[in-house]
């Protein structure tokens, strides 16, 4: 398996966690249309590649 | 006090402990053992300072991968490798004697409670000074480590007058390790032999062999062959499992918020996957060191970045525009060879000057000692990338697959381990969890020989830990069988 697998930050996706994030988040309204899994979902983290050995994200080139 | 070896020849002084060797281990213990009161002979092979003649004693062949030449990695006189060693120091962690995921055989039969008493009294006797304790980068997979740096002490210098003025401490200088007379699992003496040609027998009630991490398992080697087997009954893991610290120039890396990593305060930063990453990719103990460039220099790899990267570059660009200082770092690691059986020191057919084989040291590093610095570099690079606190190189060598090891270069720490591995079973090992000789009941093994597995810290202050708890052992061993 390569090592460039994706890995995400730590997130409490319970109802109860989910909650508590969005009435301390100022986007509370904005993110409720889209409740309750799309708001729990953390920005994915592009897949890193080599080139002549730098790690890089594929936006960066 | 000192002791020439026509005059330990001619006396008949029968010693508590005799400790063959005068390096970090055996200087420790012949000056500690000495204040316990007990009355100790430390031998040393080569001179008060460098001899040609002595140093090649220590010429041997190498097999397997790039190696530094045996007569280069150490030194044979008075006080040993503390003669030319850097100074750095580390307790091994907590995790270094239990059983990796990634390599079951690094389990020791002791845990780090077991040295933990003997750190104050060694960081004394090494001249340490007191590093900042280690902590976790919150969401990185490493812990910000540190060392003890800079101070190498010479233990010759150090401690000459002390054995100079010790009524309970003799040390003789020339006095060569040739023979050993064992009967019913009792060592009766040693005999010696000098560059002259003059020889001695020494008795005495606990003997020591404290010669360094090639040199036990050569002399063992020898001995039990001249002992018919019968010194080490078992010896089918002598002189095996030796290792190494790899070292090598692992990459660069191009930091945006060097803060991140502590490297806005300083040139040099330790870092180490945690425990829980060592288990989760499947890897043995790994330093990584990175070290602050200049602004020029980093001025260099912002522009190869950018070339790569062109998008990336514009991005740098505004920053630079906007003032953030950003740094370049170089990257260099230290880390765990896995324990291997068929890394081993073996006696070659050429002899030395005293009729004993020489060392022929065979080292291969394994697929799992370069997974290891591979993906230790991979771990942080992602770091840096999903964080957005910067971009990582891998040096050519570990960019490339497979990986092949530089042939040139630091190429290891010069720390000899293993060999000689402290055990529960004779099967095992060749010294039990007291450093004795597991057929032997008064023969003791000191020095980083008896390492079951390595971590990734250099090895000096384990080595004179470990020596001072033996002291311990002896001093409770005189106690309860005092002398008639």
């Amino acid at each position: 398996m390569s090592p460039y697998f994706l890995r995400h930050p730590s997130i409490d996706l319970t109802r109860r966690g989910v909650l508590k994030g969005l009435f301390f988040s100022t986007g509370a309204v904005l993110t409720l249309s889209r409740w309750p899994v799309a708001a729990a979902q953390p920005a994915p983290i592009p897949a890193p590649v080599l080139v002549n050995g730098w790690l890089l994200r594929a936006e960066d080139r | 006090m000192y002791l020439a070896f026509e005059t330990l020849a001619t006396q008949t002084t029968d010693y508590d402990i005799c400790i063959i060797g005068a390096g970090a281990a055996g200087i420790a213990m012949a000056v500690t053992l000495a204040e316990q009161g007990h009355r100790t002979l430390l031998c040393e092979g080569g001179e008060a300072s460098y001899s040609e003649r002595s140093q090649a004693i220590y010429r041997g062949d190498v097999v397997g991968d790039p190696y530094i030449p045996l007569d280069g990695a150490r030194l044979r006189y008075l006080g040993g490798s503390t003669n030319h060693w850097g100074g750095v120091c580390r307790p091994l962690d907590a995790h270094d004697f239990t059983a990796k995921t990634a390599a079951p055989d690094t389990a020791w039969p002791i845990t780090q409670e077991a040295l933990a008493p003997y750190y104050t009294h060694a960081a004394k006797l090494l001249n340490l000074t007191q590093p900042h304790a280690d902590y976790p980068i919150t969401g990185s997979g490493f812990e910000r480590i540190y060392f003890s740096l800079g101070n190498p002490v010479r233990l010759k210098d150090k401690y000459a007058a002390t054995l100079n003025a010790s009524a309970h401490v003799d040390y003789c200088l020339t006095a060569n390790l040739v023979a050993l007379e064992s009967h019913a699992g009792q060592v009766e003496h040693v005999t010696l032999r000098s560059f002259q040609g003059d020889e001695c027998q020494v008795r005495a009630r606990y003997f020591v062999l404290a010669c360094g991490g090639i040199e036990n398992s050569r002399l063992l080697l020898w001995l039990n062959q001249q002992s018919n087997g019968q010194l080490i009954r078992n010896a089918s893991t002598l002189g095996r499992y030796w290792m190494e610290h790899p070292h090598a120039s692992v990459g660069q890396a191009l930091l945006f918020e060097p803060q991140a990593l502590g490297l806005d305060q300083e040139y040099n930063v330790f870092l180490s996957p945690t425990p829980d990453m060592l288990a989760k990719r499947q890897l043995l103990n790994c330093g990584l060191r990175l070290h602050r460039m200049n602004e020029e220099a980093t001025q260099q790899l912002i522009d190869t970045l950018s070339q790569e990267a062109p998008s990336l570059g514009e991005q740098l660009s505004t920053w630079q525009s906007q003032g953030r200082v950003m740094h370049g770092v170089i990257l260099r690691a230290a880390w765990e060879q896995e324990p291997r059986f068929e890394n081993r020191v073996e006696l070659d057919e050429e002899v030395d000057e005293f009729g004993i084989p020489r060392s022929r040291l065979v080292w291969r590093q394994s697929a799992l000692d370069r997974h290891t610095i591979r993906d230790s570099m991979l771990l942080l690079g992602e770091h840096l990338l999903n964080q957005n606190i910067g971009r990582l190189q891998l040096a050519d060598w570990l960019a490339a697959q497979p990986v092949v090891m530089p042939s040139e270069g630091e190429l290891a720490g010069r720390h000899h381990m293993g060999g000689t591995r402290m055990s529960h079973r004779a099967e095992q090992g060749v010294v039990n969890s007291d450093c004795r000789l597991f057929d032997q009941e008064n023969m003791y093994l000191a020095g980083s020989s008896v390492f079951p597995s390595v971590g990734h810290a250099n090895p000096t202050l384990t080595v004179v830990q470990l020596a001072l708890r033996l002291c311990d052992h002896l001093d409770r061993q005189l106690r309860l069988t005092p002398r008639a």
